[in-house]
């Protein structure tokens, strides 16, 4: 071997002894195990369940094939990216005793065998002797679909380690952004297709969905400034730096308050031009997305004993 | 019914990391893959100051989050409280290293060497038991066990700061000093009743 290949190896030896001390030391770290991907397939899970659910409600058939799109093709291909064994991703089926992820694949398989029937039969290709099967393949959807809204915040509470996660309030701001998530795209989608039915109930809807949402965020918030000393650095990383403006400026004030503003206005200005739904419907949509990646990202562990 | 548990004597601990050595020559772990090591602090202000070694490893819960939390069942529980883990069945979803309040869970991204583009002959052999992409964990060295010895860890430690043995057993080494010097163990709060106690 030449003097070259010995350098090299050094470097590459000292790249790992960098690590070293980090590896040794007590201190907060920040969790790295989940990036992008797993971001995506809760991102586009929570999307196309809450427009499945929204598209139901209002008996739209596009929303209800976007959503079921959204979560069986987009949310399992995000998932099976973000695996590092895609080939042992069946194996996610072994454990739905205890572990919220296995479960939450029977969700979405579950989902995925009621929506298809559901959207059959809406869209003609199935026919049912009367009209109980057809009704209850929809509630079987719906209720598949609130589960797969609701489930990831289930899987983040069993981060023990990371506080910020680790709240009994996850799995309902979850749900409660899949439904906002859900009604932002479909507020996209009645732009393309046409605005034609009752649309003050709706933007009322979308306008108590983001008031509930920014109170449940402050509110967990407020819990974890009281909580332990790893939820506490993740709350100061969620409001100061680079992850604070992604989380203060981009989740909170692009994705909640200007729709908040814009919707609110459209509908006391009585506007039904298109501008006022799609503008706050990406909006919503981008927040929603810079939420889910500003809340991973401050994912901190508790050290293994107290710091001090 | 025997239970296996470790008491990690902190007074005797010198923060030598012989124990975490001995851990990956048994294992042959890759480079920055420890499935046990003596975490540093340093307490006090000057001139009152102090270093603290604190050993940790996987604290072979009696009821493991791991277990509970993996979709996947890679993680099981033997009747003498070993948590064993099955890589083979692993696809990396990650939760376990989340789940564990004892951050005991390395997780192999991939296998880096030691020097570039080629393996040592030592290395061939260890890396047979490595799959990139999988969760790996101490498992009491349950081989040497099952043969009647102890953990390379325990065997290795100059200072015999470790100690191992029955928990069940109130005549064993283990529970005579767990009951006679106060033994804790860490994160009580969360229920997980770990097999490794420490004492000060």
């Amino acid at each position: 071997m030449g003097i070259d290949t010995y350098r090299a190896a050094a470097e590459k030896l000292s790249t790992y002894q960098k690590n070293i001390p980090d590896t040794f030391e007590v201190k907060f770290k920040v969790q790295n195990d989940w990036k992008f991907w797993e971001v995506m397939a809760f991102y586009l899970g929570g999307v196309g369940a809450g427009l499945y659910a929204v598209s139901h409600f209002l008996n739209a058939n596009t929303g209800l094939i976007v959503g079921f799109i959204l979560v069986v093709f987009c949310k399992n291909l995000a998932h099976l990216l973000s695996s590092s064994r895609p080939t042992n991703a069946f194996r996610a089926f072994s454990n739905p005793g205890t572990s919220w992820i296995s479960r939450g694949t029977y969700f979405i398989l579950f989902f995925s065998i009621f929506a298809a029937l559901d959207i059959a039969s809406r869209v003609g290709l199935i026919h049912w002797n009367g009209a109980i099967p057809g009704m209850l393949l929809s509630s079987g959807a719906v209720f598949f679909a609130f589960l797969v809204m609701v489930y990831i915040g289930f899987v983040m509470t069993e981060a023990r380690i990371i506080p910020l996660w680790h709240s009994p309030l996850l799995p309902l701001i979850f749900l409660v952004y899949s439904v906002l998530l859900g009604a932002g795209l479909y507020l996209i989608l009645i732009s393309f297709e046409g605005i034609n039915y009752d649309i003050g109930f709706f933007r009322k809807f979308v306008m108590a969905t983001i008031i509930l949402t920014f109170f449940l965020n402050f509110f967990h918030l407020l819990v974890m400034l009281h909580s332990l000393k790893a939820a506490r650095h993740s709350v100061a990383m969620l409001t100061k730096g680079q992850t604070g403006l992604i989380f203060i400026g981009g989740a909170l004030f692009a994705g909640l308050i200007v729709p908040l503003g814009l919707i609110g206005y459209a509908q006391i200005a009585n506007i039904t031009s298109e501008i006022f739904t799609i503008i706050p419907g990406i909006l919503i949509l981008l927040g929603g997305f810079l939420f889910e990646s500003s809340f991973m990202k401050a994912g901190i562990y508790n050290p293994l004993i107290d710091t001090d | 019914m025997v239970r296996w548990g470790m008491v990690i004597d902190l007074k005797r601990c010198i923060g030598c990391q012989s124990c975490t050595m001995a851990c990956k020559t048994k294992n042959g772990t890759p480079p920055g893959i420890f499935y046990r090591k003596v975490l540093e602090k340093v307490t006090g202000k000057y001139p009152a100051v102090h270093r603290v070694y604190i050993p940790s490893q996987c604290m072979h819960c009696e009821d493991p989050p791991c277990v509970k939390s993996c979709p996947a069942g890679v993680f099981s529980k033997r009747a003498d409280g070993i948590v064993l883990i099955d890589s083979s069945k692993c696809y990396g979803a990650r939760i376990c290293r989340m789940a564990c309040p004892y951050n005991a869970i390395s997780f192999l991204d991939k296998i880096p060497t030691y020097y570039p583009d080629k393996l040592t002959p030592i290395e061939e052999i260890w890396y047979q038991n490595h799959t990139a992409g999988t969760a790996e964990k101490c498992d009491f060295c349950a081989d040497l066990v099952d043969q009647g010895l102890k953990p390379a860890c325990v065997q290795a430690c100059p200072t015999e700061a470790l100690k191992f043995g029955d928990l069940n057993d109130p005549r064993s080494e283990v529970s005579q000093i767990i009951k006679a010097r106060g033994g804790y163990q860490l994160h009580p709060e969360l229920g997980t009743n770990p097999s490794v106690y420490y004492v000060k």
